[in-house]
Parts: C-alpha cells; structure tokens; sequence
C-alpha cells in the first residue's frame, strides 16, 4: 500500500509538470495529453495489478508484469531512437550557425 | 583558381610551415580554424592564409565544407583538402592535379597504397583498412585503395556537387558515397603520408560507422 500511496503522489506531480512545464516550453496539447495519459495508465497498473494479466493472456506472454516490463522496454528504445534523431538534426543546425558565422567574419 | 583548404584543430605549431609550403602551388590557401584553443588562426594568417574560425568546435567534415562554402563563393576552380597537421607534402599537388586533368575526372584521391615505399603501421594497413573498405562499400561508396586518406582534389563539379553533411571523420566515407550517388568521375594518385606521434585511435572507426549509420535514419 505504501509503494501505491508514494507512486500516485509522484504520478501527480509528473502530471502536474506535465501539463505546466509543457506549456511552457511549447509542447503540444497533443503531446501533452500523451504524457498525461501515460502517466495515468501507470497509476491505473500500480493500483490494479490484475488488469494486465488478461492483455499478458492474449497476448501470450503469461503474466502482466512481463508486459509491462517488454512494453517499457520497447519504448524506452523508440524514445532513445527519437532523441538520437532529434540531437543529429540541432547538430546540424549548430554547425549552420557556426559555418555562417565563419563566412561572414572571414579575415585575411 | 586553386585553392588549398586545410581544416586545423590546434595546430599552433605546424600550420605556419603548412601554409608556406602551400603557398608556391597553389592560388589561395583556406584555413578553417575549428575553435583552436591555441594561436593557430593567429599563425596561419601572419603566413598568409585566409582564416575563417569556427566560434565551436564542430569537427573536420564540418571545417571542410565551410572551407568549401567560401571556395564556391570565390568561384575556385580546384580545391584541395590538405591536412593541417604537415603530413602530406605539398610538392604533389602539382603533379597529383596535372594527372587529374589529363584524366577528365571530377575528383581525386590521395592513396597511401599505390607507392610500396609507403609506410604504415602492420595493424591499421593488415587490419583496420581492410575492414573500413569493405564497409565503405556496403555503406555505398565507390571502390579506393585507401579509404581514409585526407589528400584530396576537387574540380569546381564535385565542388558544387558534394555537401559534405558528416561533420566529424566520417565525412571520409561520405565523399565516396557522394560521388558514387552523383555519377561522379574520380581517380586515385599515390601520395606521401608522414606519420605523427598522434592521431586517430584505433576505436574511431566505430565512431565513423556510428555517424554513418545515424544519418541514415
């Protein structure tokens, strides 16, 4: 009970910061609501256990935790995937900035 | 108009002497000053070079392209990629762009293997190149003795042709693959290497694949 307790205020303040935050640095309601989402089917899990173990049953798995553990684990990876493509484009934009910069104080 | 671009990380030391032997063989010598923490800009233009510095350190690919920026802005003719460390010498220029003409090709490769008085250590010559080829070729490039050679020149086509978007040492592999993807014409031309005490590790090689297969996605 208490690792339920301390995970709804954690959920709270992630949905909190979510919302906030988000708006702040420009993110879409979309995305927004996304995380929101995500952070609300957490919840959902850590007080009902027993609701992945018939989606582990469809899906051939056996228990709930395992789907949860394999579906965490693929989007980790997908999220590692976007933030490796996002880096690899500011890079680009970095070396533009420093590339125009060098043109345009070029000295002999 | 011939004009050498030699892209420079703190070379304080050695970039004077490159500058002045590159001075008698070609038009205009291009320093691109990646964010030096020593006087490198400084020393390159009392020789006499063009400086453009980059405020960040953004790699070689990336030195190299902004040095071809303001070549194509120039209206150069041939450029040349020369290291800024001294190891290639500047005496073949002349002869390594005479056979490009005669040979009506767009670019040329500097090679390490085509003179068998070259020297190079057992590893990277038995090991390390034999690997980096066979992945340049499945990565799309065209076929070079040498893959990793910075002795290179271009004509104004392969100039205003290939973009160089690898800003680190990748960008090696990416100009192969460029001119494989544009239908370019190249030629290999036997070149001095003189070895440093320093120099790419041996691990840099995973780095390059990683850049390669990243700008891929």
């Amino acid at each position: 009970m208490l690792f339920q307790i301390l995970f709804t205020c954690f959920v709270f303040l992630a949905i909190t910061q979510t919302v906030l935050t988000g708006k702040r640095v420009g993110m879409s309601v979309r995305g927004r609501t996304m995380w929101a989402l995500l952070w609300a089917v957490a919840l959902l899990i850590v007080w009902e256990p027993s609701t992945t173990d018939s989606l582990a049953t469809q899906l051939g798995i056996g228990r709930g935790v395992d789907v949860i553990l394999y579906s965490a684990i693929t989007f980790l990876f997908f999220l590692i995937f976007k933030l490796h493509i996002k880096l690899s484009q500011i890079e680009s934009q970095i070396t533009k900035v420093v590339r125009d910069r060098a043109l345009e104080e070029v000295t002999e | 108009m011939i004009v050498a671009i030699v892209p420079a990380y703190n070379e304080g030391k050695r970039i004077a002497h490159v500058v002045a032997t590159l001075t008698p063989v070609v038009d205009r010598v291009i320093v691109v000053d990646d964010c030096s923490y020593d006087d490198t800009a400084a020393m390159a233009r009392a020789a006499g070079a063009t400086v453009l510095r980059h405020h960040l350190n953004r790699g070689q690919g990336a030195a190299l392209e902004t040095g071809h920026a303001f070549a194509r802005g120039i209206g150069a003719e041939y450029v040349v990629h020369f290291d800024g460390d001294g190891q290639f010498d500047a005496t073949e220029i002349t002869n390594a762009l005479a056979h490009l003409q005669d040979a009506e090709a767009d670019i040329l490769f500097g090679s390490r293997f085509l003179r068998e008085s070259q020297r190079m250590p057992w590893f990277k010559r038995r090991v390390l190149h034999p690997i980096a080829r066979l992945v340049d070729r499945l990565l799309g490039a065209v076929r070079l003795s040498d893959v990793h050679n910075g002795f290179r020149i271009l004509n104004k086509r392969a100039l205003h042709t290939i973009h160089i978007e690898q800003d680190r040492m990748a960008h090696a592999s990416e100009i192969p693959q460029q001119v494989r993807k544009h239908n370019l014409t190249y030629v290999e031309f036997p070149v001095t290497v003189t070895y440093h005490e320093y120099g790419q590790s041996s691990f840099a090689g995973f780095a390059i694949v990683r850049d390669l297969l990243l700008k891929r996605l």
